[in-house]
């Protein structure tokens, strides 16, 4: 059963059981593009997020027409729904995970961790001042390893366009850095 | 893809080694239905909250409104404690019973019992 034969079959009867098939179905894919949404920096939980994306595309599954595929109609309301909540959260920059703070403060002095940190905070703030169709991608692809095929379903965009996202982002990001003296971008 | 794109490439990678990649944890499925479980039933108990006030408010009109009838008709002598007792005991009684059902049988429960001990003991 195709999805939008299960978009309409629960519509008419509605069997939770049916919603749940279409959960399990995109749970990954949807995760991934509010992971990515979200980034690396985010204060925001990815697992909370999808969770609010799903129900959001429940509330509003009666709006859906079946004029295009139904994943495009859902990984655009995930798009959408995650960056209104981007917006909502604060950041916190930079974000380094305990186990590599633990390893850098048995490598390095207290200077050279300062100075890492710092790095960090300018890396983060460079990569977050991205506009955020540019962002998302450079996340997708960079941290968490998408291909350019998979991007481009998931922003429901030609694969061509990703492309070229990719090229303007990495030419921002290295008119950006040398602005904020940022080294070894270029 | 030129050298400068390479070089943006491996910082771009280095940069964002380090942050941890989330990962998708089990049973997000069983979570998102039972959180529209939940939603459903605050969704019940509301509406049914919404009911109970329209139902109070006609309630409280119609037992004014038979009131204030009742005052003004001209009953003869035998009928009006009968029509004074169905408008201030049975018509509130009926509507009760339909409002708040377990407080009514509770209620009609204790008002039964000195009047019938085996029957409700």
């Amino acid at each position: 059963m195709d999805d939008e034969q299960i978009v309409a079959g629960y519509l008419r009867t509605r069997d939770p059981e049916l919603f749940r098939i279409l959960v399990e179905r995109h749970q990954a894919r949807v995760f991934r593009l509010v992971a990515a949404l979200l980034g690396p920096f985010a204060d925001s939980d990815a697992q909370e997020v999808t969770q609010e994306v799903l129900l959001r595309a429940h509330d509003r599954l009666a709006s859906f027409r079946g004029e295009a595929r139904f994943t495009s109609w859902l990984y655009r309301l995930a798009y959408n729904r995650t960056l209104e909540h981007r917006r909502r959260a604060r950041l916190r920059l930079p974000h380094v995970t305990a186990d590599a703070l633990a390893e850098r403060e048995t490598a390095r002095g207290p200077f050279e961790e300062a100075a890492e940190r710092e790095r960090q905070l300018r890396v983060g703030q460079l990569l977050e001042g991205l506009p955020d169709v540019y962002r998302s991608v450079v996340y997708l692809h960079y941290w968490l390893d998408a291909t350019v095929d998979e991007i481009a379903e998931l922003m429901v965009v030609p694969a061509g366009t990703v492309k070229s996202y990719l090229s303007r982002a990495r030419a921002r990001l290295r008119a950006r850095a040398k602005q904020a003296g940022i080294e070894g971008v270029e | 893809m030129s050298e400068a794109d390479e070089r943006t490439n491996d910082w771009l990678r280095r940069s964002l080694a380090g942050h941890r990649r989330p990962a998708l944890a089990p049973g997000l499925s069983t979570r998102v239905l039972r959180r529209l479980a939940e939603r459903e039933r605050e969704r019940d108990a509301r509406w049914r909250g919404w009911v109970r006030i329209v139902l109070v408010a006609y309630w409280l009109a119609a037992a004014l409104g038979t009131l204030w009838l009742l005052a003004r008709l001209p009953w003869p002598d035998w009928t009006s404690p009968i029509a004074w007792a169905l408008a201030v005991a049975a018509v509130p009684a009926a509507f009760a019973v339909s409002l708040w059902p377990e407080r009514a049988r509770a209620w009609l429960l204790a008002l039964l019992r000195p009047l019938a001990p085996p029957l409700v003991r």
